[in-house]
């Protein structure tokens, strides 16, 4: 082992931290070499006077009324950890709500209708070929599917034919809906438009 | 083994809040950790309050302490991680009491008045060292050198593996040896 190698495992070997072959090969050149063995004796030095930095004795004085400290130090974090605690549900109760919150939001927002999708009242006029006051066919309108028929009513405004009636309905639903009721309106004209045939 | 027992029991009514137990494992280890706390910090008072500090968390975790574990490497566990911290806070403060010297060691100095003053004055010296060293070598260097653990166990503690403890215990060595000898040298001129 070299002088470099040695100096490199002196400082463990002062310590008693090494073992094994590195000891013993560490131990081999200072044997021989007074300059590491002068070397090994200052890390040697400086272990033992670390060694006597111990505390002998833990002084009387220092023990007196250890407990009690203690004692009071555990007391002392209950008092805290209450209010602690307090302040950890509110926190958490706070944070629960704004979730729910953000949920029901986002719940509301996902299934609440989109505006193309929405309710809304389409006015459809029916021009129906027969006379008011004639005691011709009615004209049954049912609600189709989640339709609802809210308004029927008999209009008299003349347009290009001045005793034609008109029945204006206004239908609240989608927009498959409204065509299903268009349909339905259409064959309704198609049979009074045939009874007026008759 | 009877001890070991013993403590396991008292360790188990600690877990159930039974504070006069835990009273009885403090009685036990007090005198260790004010002993380890002084190592780290050099002055009785703080480290008084570092020990009592390390009981008051000891008994507020208790309920997860691992019975099959050791008990005391736990709570040096403690003490040494929070003597670590209070220096930490403090460095660059004055870190060894003189003053406080004369009762610590009272009780020996009518004994062996040479030997004694003579003690004092290197451990004053090694304290007045340590401070001058960063805290990682530091820390190592009281573990190991002034505790005695070994560095398995000081690896466990500053949760490092045992190689990285040696290389700084190398480290520290040589940090610690270069201001010995300064100071040696200044007071022989």
């Amino acid at each position: 082992m070299t002088c470099v190698e040695t100096k490199e495992l002196i400082p463990l070997l002062a310590g008693k931290d090494l073992d094994g072959d590195e000891a013993a090969g560490v131990r081999e050149h200072i044997a021989a070499c007074p300059a590491c063995r002068a070397e090994y004796d200052g890390f040697a030095a400086c272990v033992k006077a670390l060694a006597q930095a111990s505390p002998a004795d833990v002084p009387e004085s220092v023990l007196k009324g250890f407990w009690d400290g203690v004692e009071q130090g555990i007391a002392r974090k209950d008092e805290h950890a209450p209010a602690f605690r307090s302040f950890r549900h509110i926190a958490a109760a706070a944070a629960v709500l704004l979730l729910g919150i953000g949920v029901g939001f986002l719940a509301f927002k996902t299934f609440q209708r989109k505006p193309s999708d929405a309710v809304k009242p389409a006015a459809v006029e029916v021009q129906a070929p027969f006379s008011t006051r004639s005691s011709g066919p009615r004209i049954g309108i049912q609600p189709v599917g989640n339709a609802s028929v809210q308004h029927v009513l008999p209009s008299f405004r003349h347009f290009d034919q001045p005793s034609t009636p008109r029945v204006i309905i206004e239908v609240v639903g989608s927009r498959e809906t409204e065509r299903r009721v268009l349909h339905a309106i259409d064959e309704v004209r198609a049979v009074a438009t045939r009874s007026s045939e008759f | 083994m009877q001890t070991e027992r013993d403590e396991k029991e008292l360790l188990r009514l600690c877990q159930r809040g039974d504070q006069q137990a835990f009273k009885e494992i403090v009685t036990r280890y007090e005198r260790r950790a004010c002993s380890l706390a002084y190592s780290f910090v050099n002055n009785w008072e703080t480290a008084k309050d570092l020990a009592q500090d390390a009981f008051v968390r000891v008994f507020k975790a208790i309920h997860r302490f691992d019975l099959q574990r050791n008990f005391y490497t736990w709570l040096y566990q403690i003490v040494a991680n929070l003597c670590i911290d209070h220096l930490r806070r403090v460095s660059g403060t004055k870190t060894v009491d003189i003053d406080e010297l004369g009762d610590a060691v009272g009780g020996t100095t009518a004994t062996d008045p040479g030997g004694a003053a003579e003690s004092d004055e290197t451990r004053v010296r090694v304290h007045q060292i340590l401070g001058q060293l960063p805290m990682k070598y530091r820390s190592v260097l009281t573990m190991r050198d002034i505790q005695g653990l070994s560095c398995e166990e000081i690896g466990r503690i500053i949760e490092c593996n045992s190689g990285t403890v040696r290389w700084r215990l190398h480290q520290a060595r040589l940090m610690f040896k270069e201001i010995w000898e300064s100071h040696s040298d200044k007071e022989e001129q």
